[in-house]
């Protein structure tokens, strides 16, 4: 067989060949990027989550937002433990007016509450809070 | 030419050959029209677009032809062909059309055509330089015919490529530069893809501070651990924010006590009733363990 004869569909097939493989290889690569491209975003969006939820619970300036609790009472009222990041609070004898105001913090400062009793007895209250940071 | 190769003049009453290898033909003006021509052009593109005019009234409209053109010195030779009609020809002298590489005009050799050729009753000749066929007859008895032609002229071939192939070459042509330049289309897009793809990618600057989230687990074991405590820490405030909103309307927190799993909390009532307040304690979301008109016990699990 002549190969020449056939030039003009060996040309066509040739070309029909290199479009495919193009095709297939746009096709293929961007699939590719897409899916990186999602993978990328899924990890920037969990990375961005981590971040603001490390900032959230382990604030840089988490022992000045605890202190703050300290001078809500006076020391007379406040039994104050500390071991590591554990924290054992006891406010005692606490108007209704400290009390909102200790409560109001607690509830605003980023420290894991692991345990709170309050009792309240002829209008004075008392709070044990054990929490860690 | 190529060498080594077979050269056979073809005409109509030549006798049968046989063909064992890759083979040449000349062929004779009975098969072929020839038209030469002193025009003002120099490319062989131009020419091609003369020859419709060159042979007008001289091709029968009704047969498709093929053209070769060259140039010889000042003069332009067209020369008109028909493939069926060399086809059929080669078919009756058993010369197989996959034996035949190449394929040359008689006019091409026209400076070696010193002497005619005998083809039978008639002879190729040199007739004021152009190849004729003329019958023996008018040419001198003591004519030297050439037994076997022996051209060694270097002049460009036909090939007989539209013998086989059912697609027009100007077509193939036209077809296969688009099909590639859609190809080339594909790959240029791609590569904008691709390049436009790396600068989408923001993971390092944001993870620039903590490098250590770049890992996959090492993310995956952080979350795990301050999704969790967002969650029981957002659990346990917002109880202590309802259960705190409440005790302002006319309910009193008497003792409350979260620890990690569960809440035991005891409110008094002053001037509300127990059904409202029940009613409204239930809208948050907190479990009434026990109600009478003077206390409310909550329970529940965190």
């Amino acid at each position: 067989m002549n190969i020449t004869q056939y030039k003009n569909e060996i040309l066509l097939i040739v070309s029909i060949l290199i479009l495919t493989f193009a095709y297939l290889f746009k096709s293929h690569t961007i699939e590719e990027l897409e899916s990186n491209k999602a993978n990328n975003i899924k990890s920037a969006l969990e990375i961005k989550e981590a971040i603001s939820l490390k900032n959230i619970w382990e604030p840089k300036d988490i022992v000045q937002k605890i202190d703050k609790l300290k001078r809500l009472v006076s020391s007379n009222q406040l039994e104050w433990r500390k071991s590591g990041k554990k924290l054992n609070i006891k406010f005692k004898n606490m108007e209704t007016k400290e009390f909102n105001r200790v409560l109001n913090q607690i509830l605003t400062t980023p420290i894991q509450i692991k345990e709170i009793k309050i009792e309240q007895n002829h209008q004075k209250y008392t709070m044990e809070l054990k929490c860690k940071y | 030419m190529a060498k080594n190769k077979r050269l056979i003049l073809v005409y109509k009453d030549m006798p049968n050959v046989k063909i064992d290898d890759k083979v040449s033909i000349v062929l004779t003006p009975q098969n072929y029209i020839l038209k030469r021509e002193k025009l003002p052009i120099k490319k062989e593109y131009q020419a091609k677009r003369v020859v419709g005019s060159i042979f007008d009234n001289v091709l029968d409209d009704m047969e498709s032809y093929s053209f070769f053109i060259y140039k010889d010195l000042d003069e332009w030779i067209f020369i008109a062909y028909k493939i069926d009609e060399i086809l059929t020809l080669l078919e009756e002298k058993n010369i197989p059309i996959s034996q035949v590489q190449e394929v040359f005009f008689a006019q091409q050799f026209i400076k070696e055509l010193s002497n005619p050729i005998d083809m039978g009753s008639v002879a190729l000749i040199n007739l004021n330089n152009i190849a004729t066929v003329v019958s023996k007859m008018i040419l001198p008895k003591e004519s030297i015919y050439l037994d076997e032609i022996n051209f060694k002229s270097k002049v460009k071939p036909v090939f007989l490529k539209q013998t086989n192939s059912k697609i027009d070459s100007t077509v193939t042509k036209m077809v296969s530069v688009s099909l590639i330049i859609l190809a080339i289309l594909y790959f240029v897009e791609t590569q904008l893809v691709i390049k436009k793809g790396v600068g989408d990618s923001n993971i390092d600057e944001i993870s620039s501070d903590y490098p250590a989230l770049q890992s996959s687990y090492t993310r995956a074991s952080v979350l795990s651990k301050y999704r969790k405590i967002d969650k029981i820490q957002r659990l346990k405030r917002d109880l202590l924010k309802s259960v705190f909103a409440i005790s302002k309307k006319g309910v009193k927190l008497e003792k409350l006590n979260m620890s990690s799993t569960n809440y035991d909390i005891v409110l008094s009532l002053t001037n509300r009733s127990k059904d409202e307040v029940v009613k409204e304690l239930k809208s948050k979301g907190l479990k009434v363990h026990s109600a009478t008109s003077k206390e409310i016990i909550l329970k529940g699990k965190l």
